[in-house]
């Protein structure tokens, strides 16, 4: 069972690895960055994928998404200076694949099905999506940076001082 | 892109003339730094840091769509203002981290303002990655997405098609600067039907995550972390008008999914 | 085949079309070399041309991503 678990996170590292270097490719990212980008991927995704898991940390996917982001912002501001870029470029695209895509377009969804249900119990339904989806994903995605900025708020200097 | 520099080289290095041209160049280096997606806090730290290296002092002003830079030598009560639109450029790791170490250089090497204008000049003629490398990634990415999701073999096979040819639509109609609001719509909802044919044909086990991943490509990740990053820093209207950015394309790429799925005859939820 | 199947179809071949017309078109400027804009028979007018007056200038500044 353990090596099973084991495999499912390498292997869900590996995926959310890919997943930053071709989304990170949509905003120009330098080419030296692509791979200290998929490796803080990597990490964080699969840090995320271990909380979230029942058998491990069977945490809740907002707290699990902050934690994870902190590590990704850690190691971010240390290898920033190594690759010569802001600490954001490390750590914008390694946060992109935690970005909570399929909560925000299934919260605007609800929101056409609420206007398309006239009647109280599915405009009801509906509402109550839209409004546990948008949630969500608002608060993922304060959580993601939150987690990942505290670390350059804690290394200021290192972190504003990159690309020197 | 950017074509030819704004900036006017100053004969003399100090007086009202070095004072207007600084704050030409400021203001253009703020502008480019905006457009290319960096956080308020960033333009704010790199044009500042900029300023006191050239000897005189500068404060800031970021609008979503304006830059407006003031800058002043002795004379605080003769300041010269120079406001530009926000660059057109897209959003850019690359100038991003470029336009960063120019900051950086000016302030550690005491680069003369020639110099750095000079430079700056090269930055701004950057190329973008490369159309067909970032179509490639991209639909490999969203195929990943798609196993990260559960999806089994052949959704990730579906999810790489459809993507790959939602993205080239995307391409073609903003090189044909087409609204971007039109295009977000017209690429998701190609990309759903594509992938909608996953449970047409009774493709695969697992249909209806390459359906729900087949438009995960389109989400503003970025705007949206930015936006974030400037409540944190109380830059509020860059925040809301980032968010409200991002929120609209969402908003589009929902629709188109939605249509996608309504011809098809699909069930939403 | 069943209704959603040729739907399916058709937006798929709508969309390889496009493409296609995309790669013809492309091509036949390239050829001609004198207008690099390529002609469309049908366009998608912009909002801003509601506003405009003879004598504006017409920069292309229209935001993308």
């Amino acid at each position: 069972m353990w090596s099973d678990i084991l495999i499912n996170i390498l292997e869900d590292g590996a995926f959310a690895a890919m997943a930053a270097i071709g989304f990170s490719s949509i905003s120009n990212t330098p080419h030296r960055a692509y791979m200290t980008c998929a490796l803080i991927a990597a990490a964080g995704h699969s840090i995320r994928y271990m909380l979230t898991l029942p058998e491990l940390g069977a945490m809740h996917i907002i707290p699990a998404s902050t934690a994870a982001s902190f590590a990704i912002g850690m190691l971010a501001v240390l290898f920033a200076s190594r690759i010569k870029c802001p600490a954001e470029v490390c750590f914008f695209p390694a946060l992109l694949p935690m970005i909570p895509g399929m909560y925000a377009y299934r919260s605007i969804e609800a929101l056409l099905s609420c206007l398309y249900h006239t009647q109280e119990e599915a405009f009801g339904h509906y509402f109550y999506l839209l409004a546990y989806n948008g949630l969500t994903c608002a608060f993922i995605i304060l959580g993601m940076v939150v987690g990942a900025t505290i670390p350059v708020f804690l290394f200021k200097k290192l972190s504003f001082t990159a690309t020197r | 892109m950017m074509t030819t520099s704004r900036i006017c080289k100053p004969a003399e290095t100090t007086g009202n003339a070095y004072v207007r041209a600084t704050a030409a160049f400021l203001a253009d280096y703020a502008a480019l730094l905006s457009g290319c997606g960096a956080t308020c806090i960033r333009i704010e730290k790199n044009t500042r840091r900029m300023a006191e290296a050239f000897g005189i002092k500068a404060d800031i002003f970021i609008m979503p769509t304006y830059v407006s830079v003031s800058v002043w030598g002795k004379d605080i009560a003769n300041p010269s203002v120079a406001m530009r639109k926000t660059a057109n450029c897209g959003i850019s790791f690359n100038l991003n981290a470029q336009l960063s170490r120019l900051s950086w250089e000016v302030a550690d090497n005491h680069l003369d303002f020639a110099t750095a204008a000079e430079r700056f000049d090269r930055i701004r003629t950057t190329r973008p990655t490369g159309k067909w490398e970032v179509l490639i990634l991209t639909s490999l990415a969203n195929a990943s997405f798609c196993r990260l999701f559960g999806g089994d073999a052949i959704a990730m096979l579906i999810v790489l098609i459809s993507t790959l040819a939602g993205y080239r639509l995307k391409q073609i109609m903003l090189e044909d600067k087409r609204d971007v609001r039109l295009t977000f719509l017209c690429a998701s909802f190609f990309s759903a039907a594509l992938s909608a044919g996953g449970h047409i044909f009774n493709l695969g086990g697992t249909p209806e995550i390459a359906l729900g991943t087949s438009v995960l490509y389109l989400i503003p990740g970025v705007p949206y972390i930015n936006a974030v990053s400037d409540i944190i820093y109380r830059h509020y209207l860059c925040a809301f008008s980032r968010f409200l950015d991002a929120a609209v394309l969402t908003a589009c790429l929902s629709a188109g999914l939605c249509a996608g799925m309504l011809i098809l005859g699909l069930k939403w939820f | 085949m069943t209704e959603p199947m040729i739907v399916w179809c058709t937006i798929a071949g709508v969309l390889l079309l496009a493409f296609l017309f995309r790669a013809v078109e492309r091509y036949y400027t390239e050829c001609r070399h004198t207008d690099r804009r390529p002609r469309h028979v049908i366009e998608i007018g912009k909002e801003r041309e509601m506003f405009y007056t003879p004598g504006d200038t017409d920069d292309d500044d229209i935001e993308d991503l």
